[in-house]
């Protein structure tokens, strides 16, 4: 009667459900702008895609900064979809939306194994973890059908949304909790600690 | 073999230079009732993860000595292994479950140490009936008041059928009618006589009759006194005071009369020693001390007569949820006002009315003689000061200094006088070495100052503050009570929220009772205090002292009417603890 | 904050939920890569008829949820008539011009089509979380398709989070409110206003897992690399029998469309 063992074994407990809660705080918090860019893709077409596509990219950053450790940004983008189930009606259309976004988030701490997060390795991560996403929905999002410069443009206009509406936000709000000492045992934290 | 065991332990958290826990030894006794005591950051709770293995498994911190449960060093123990012996519920009823229901969550440890399904239903049965939950199993745990829910918490513990149960202050986020319930299953599970039990706790009057044992840890994490309680309590006040560790109320009146040449023998802990004791005492003498020192006579009113605050026949209603039905009260500037009630009796939501968070309807609430609906947020704001119970909530700067010149640059005074007023205020709330600190990084006691500060530093002449001393130890608890007294003594009007009758008698001059969202009661404490029909529908109980005192005036009308420590023997010091600073500085 | 789960006991809320989403995504995947509107209209019927049927949802509560999200997909035909790329247009007759733009009928048709699309594949996950308990699912996830439990079990516990973060935000607000700060202004005051409610938010919601976390290890969370479950989540006959069903009804439905002639070319075909 019992379950084929998980892996996950050296994820603490700890570590896990923070990398839970901050996936709850940004679940919540999303929901509006899940409606929202149904909306204005729906208005504004490819133009409301740049400016919302970027921020729902901000959690996993921010947690693949605060934690540095690999797969934190697959597992934060799980939570984040999971939390939505319920909670809108998207279900589990949403999970899988959010699961790629934390995966695309990894790809580019994965190419740098995990080694860099400086603010240019955050605005870089937030571009290639943008743009990574776009390629997977350039064909069903419809991007194919449109004109030549149209496509040129957008492409360009995501590169630019990546790093400062993705990779920024996500460096600067995680920079400005852990100055509240919650993040004191994990490597984001210790520029911010004080022995006291 | 001792069911615990603890030798030379050292615990120290990453990045803290001082250790958390200092060469502490300990051995528990089999069946034992253990009391834990110890001011705010003294170790108690680090003791507590100690004793499951969760220190050193589950939280990095250095740990050094040793801490034997049944004769297992923790260190080499694995944690489901200890969780089989030790079991610990937590202060924060909503922060221990997993799951969304009562039986989910009593089979989670089971299910996690790998129990067969089939053995579970029993076990689940059986925790449920020891807690007086069998008919709970398939309720909601959102759905269940914080009294029911450390009833849950305690049999999925019992579930594991753990021999040692710690609580962790169990009843600090709950209302009287929760602590009750708690302390009742403290109680049931001493007369079972099965469990070795270490309580972490601070409403001790009404537990010491269960406790076998008192230890209490001081400042540096070092264990400051440990033996029967009549004994910690009557050789040790000293160095248990200092740091701040709260102590019986018995046993600080019979100190009190000790140091007025009138010894109490045997030294009470629990009401019932202290009634047989002072049965025996010469009355007059005692009762000789000043009766009172809160004045008691109309307060004074201001310039253009109008009361702080008065409420008209204010009704609320949230969905279709009556919160507050036709509340009317005055509140007379210079007045010093306790709300009290049980949880859910519209205290808080009155109040937020008061100082315009939520917007009261047209003619409702006055401030000052303004009507709140008609005045702007930002005039409103610098008339009346509200601390919220988690001063958190409230910081919206990121260094201590800005928090208290916020204020004050937005009413758009010059840098220069907004230094000097943020200097000032600072200073005169021992926050100037933290200026430039994040507010967040502060303890528990010092936010708590800050937002206080925060919510004079525009000069505003009424604070109204939510559960003032939540979660803090004697003696930070006591300097923020001498600081509104000392405010009230400065004119201001203070109104408080609280669930602590103790403070609601020393303290406060007026108690207004909320119950079902109606006011029950608005009238001096004194005359609440003899209101028992108010009090039970209130579901609310007199402070222990007051219970104590009417139990003895049924044989010496003396005894009548006294409430507090002061009503019945001054202390040696007439300051109240903590009041050693001065009333001025303010603006 | 409300969850659409409706329990009404019926066959679709007693089913295991990996068996609706075994029965759905093929559906999900297919409707994606139409480019006709008669395809998503069709599986526009069919969920609705599903939920309505199979899970005695209230009629009037599915138009209270189903309908305001039809308006998030009309601005699909506001603007993709006029983007649409030249060669999808070609040979199209022109329906108006305004100004520099034309719009042609295929235009018309190809944003219609885009918009029920899009509602056809909000209506298939819609009709999940109408009627699943989420934490159901989850454990289902657990104990059938090998999800880490401690991943799974994770979430459980920060599913409590999400009233907590209602409260929070609530207090958060008005405490600022006593202090005198409004809210709205421009841009750099949004942003400023969204850090000074995140910051405290996601501080509050870290401790607070912290505490959870501890209590679960004290309970032997983890403890194992296995666990066992008081509650066994399978599949049972009427789950097979329901997948089996929708999947012939889809099917039947896309040869009946194909039939008439009605199906367009799928995306991917479409483009190769």
């Amino acid at each position: 009667m019992t379950v084929r063992p998980g892996k996950l074994r050296n994820w603490s407990t700890r570590d896990l459900m923070v990398v839970a809660a901050i996936g709850v705080v940004f679940g919540v918090a999303l929901i509006p702008l899940l409606y929202a860019s149904i909306a204005m893709r729906g208005a504004l077409g490819p133009v409301g895609d740049v400016l919302y596509t970027p921020l729902f990219f901000v959690p996993s950053l921010m947690v693949l900064y605060i934690t540095r450790r690999p797969g934190a940004g697959v597992l934060s983008g799980f939570f984040i979809g999971l939390v939505q189930v319920p909670f809108t009606p998207f279900g589990w259309g949403a999970l899988l939306g959010a699961l790629n976004a934390g995966v695309c988030c990894e790809v580019p701490f994965l190419a740098t194994r995990y080694r860099r997060f400086g603010l240019p390795m955050l605005l870089v991560a937030g571009t290639v973890a943008v743009v990574c996403n776009m390629a997977l929905f350039y064909v069903p999002f419809g991007y194919l059908n449109l004109a030549i410069p149209v496509q040129l443009a957008l492409i360009a206009s995501f590169v630019l949304s990546g790093a400062l509406l993705g990779g920024l936000p996500a460096k600067l709000l995680a920079d400005a909790v852990a100055r509240t000492g919650v993040f004191s045992s994990y490597p984001v934290g210790s520029t911010q600690r004080k022995e006291v | 073999m001792s069911p615990i065991e603890i030798q030379d332990l050292r615990v120290r958290y990453a990045g803290r230079k001082a250790p958390a826990l200092d060469g502490v030894d300990l051995a528990l006794n089999e069946g034992e009732t253990v009391l834990l005591l110890g001011a705010s950051g003294s170790g108690k709770s680090t003791l507590a993860l100690t004793l499951n293995g969760l220190i050193p498994h589950s939280l990095g911190c250095e740990m050094d000595g040793s801490v034997r449960v049944a004769g297992m060093d923790t260190r080499q123990t694995e944690v489901a292994g200890l969780s089989q012996r030790v079991g610990i519920v937590f202060q924060d009823p909503e922060a221990q479950f997993v799951t969304l229901k009562v039986e989910d969550e009593v089979v989670f440890g089971l299910e996690n140490l790998c129990v067969p399904p089939g053995d579970m239903d029993g076990r689940v049965d059986r925790a449920l009936a020891r807690v007086g939950m069998a008919g709970h199993r398939h309720r909601r745990v959102d759905a269940l008041s914080g009294g029911e829910k450390q009833r849950v918490a305690l049999a999925s513990l019992l579930a594991m059928e753990p021999r040692v149960l710690v609580f962790d202050e169990p009843t600090a986020n709950l209302d009287p009618v929760g602590t009750r319930e708690v302390f009742a299953l403290i109680s049931s599970l001493k007369e079972r006589g099965e469990h070795t039990v270490v309580l972490i706790e601070h409403k001790l009057d009404d537990l010491m009759h269960l406790i076998d044992r008192v230890v209490a840890l001081g400042e540096a994490g070092e264990v400051l006194a440990d033996g029967p309680p009549r004994a910690v309590f009557r050789d040790h006040a000293d160095a248990l005071r200092s740091p701040g560790v709260w102590m019986p109320q018995t046993a600080l009146l019979a100190h009190r009369m000790g140091g007025r040449g009138l010894p109490l023998d045997p030294f009470p802990v629990t009401p019932d020693e202290a009634e047989r004791a002072l049965r025996r005492q010469p009355i007059p003498k005692i009762v000789g001390a000043k009766r009172r020192r809160t004045p008691e006579g109309p307060p004074g009113t201001s310039v253009n007569g109008a009361p702080a605050i008065e409420v008209r026949d204010l009704s609320y209603a949230y969905g279709d949820d009556r919160v507050l039905d036709s509340v009317s009260l005055t509140v007379p500037r210079g007045d010093f006002l306790a709300v009290v009630g049980a949880n859910g009796a519209g205290k808080t939501t009155l109040a937020l009315h008061l100082a315009g968070v939520l917007r009261p309807p047209r003619d409702a609430v006055f401030v000052e003689g303004r009507d709140v609906s008609r005045t702007p947020a930002r005039d409103l704001s610098r008339r009346v000061g509200y601390v919220f119970q988690n001063p958190e909530h409230q910081f919206v700067t990121d260094s201590v200094a800005d928090e208290v010149g916020y204020g004050l640059r937005a009413m758009g005074l010059p840098e220069a006088e907004v230094a000097e007023r943020t200097a000032a205020m600072l200073e005169r709330f021992g926050l100037s070495r933290y200026a430039k600190a994040n507010p967040f990084t502060l303890s528990h006691g010092e936010k708590r100052r800050l937002s206080v500060a925060t919510m004079l530093a525009a000069g505003q002449q009424t604070l109204i503050l939510d559960e003032p001393t939540f979660g803090q130890d004697q003696k930070n608890a006591g300097e923020m009570m001498a600081l509104l007294r000392e405010l009230n003594a400065g004119g201001r009007t203070i109104v408080v929220i609280t669930h602590d009758m103790t403070l609601v008698a020393e303290h406060a001059r007026h108690a207004a009772v909320m119950s079902g969202g109606g006011l029950l009661f608005c009238g001096p404490t004194r005359e609440l205090f003899a209101r028992p029909d108010v009090l039970s529908r209130a579901r609310l109980e007199p402070p222990p002292l007051a219970r104590l005192a009417a139990r003895l005036s049924r044989h010496d009308p003396a005894w009548a009417g006294l409430l507090t420590l002061d009503d019945v023997a001054e202390p040696e010091d007439p300051r109240p603890e903590g009041a050693q600073r001065r009333a001025d500085l303010l603006p | 904050m409300q969850t659409f789960y409706r329990d009404t006991g019926a066959f679709l809320q007693r089913l295991n939920p990996l068996s609706k989403v075994l029965a759905f995504f093929p559906a999900l995947v297919f409707v994606a890569l139409v480019t006709d509107p008669w395809t998503p209209l069709a599986f526009i019927v069919l969920t609705a008829a599903t939920v309505l049927v199979l899970g005695r949802v209230p009629f009037g509560y599915f138009l209270k949820v189903a309908g305001p999200l039809l308006l998030l997909v009309v601005g699909f035909l506001i603007f993709y008539p006029f983007v649409v790329r030249g060669e999808l247009v070609a040979g199209s007759p022109v329906l108006f011009t305004l100004g520099p733009l034309t719009v042609y009928e295929a235009g018309i048709l190809y944003a219609l089509a885009t918009a029920l699309r899009i509602y056809a594949l909000i209506l298939l996950s819609l009709s999940f979380t109408l009627t699943t308990d989420a934490t159901d699912f989850v454990r289902a996830l657990v104990q059938q398709w090998r999800l880490p439990y401690k991943v799974g079990y994770g979430a459980l516990a920060v599913f409590r989070f999400v009233p907590m973060l209602g409260s929070e935000l609530a207090a958060i607000r008005a405490a600022h409110r006593v202090r005198g700060l409004s809210e709205g202004g421009g841009p750099r005051a949004r942003y400023e206003q969204l850090k000074r409610y995140a910051v405290p938010l996601l501080a509050t919601a870290v401790r607070r897992a912290e505490r959870t976390a501890l209590a679960m290890d004290g309970r032997a969370f983890g403890a194992y690399p296995e666990r066992t479950y008081y509650r066994r989540l399978r599949f049972a006959p009427r789950d097979v029998l329901f997948v089996g069903g929708f999947w012939t009804v889809c099917l039947l439905i896309v040869l009946a469309l194909n039939a008439a002639g009605l199906l367009g070319p799928l995306v991917l075909l479409q483009t190769t």
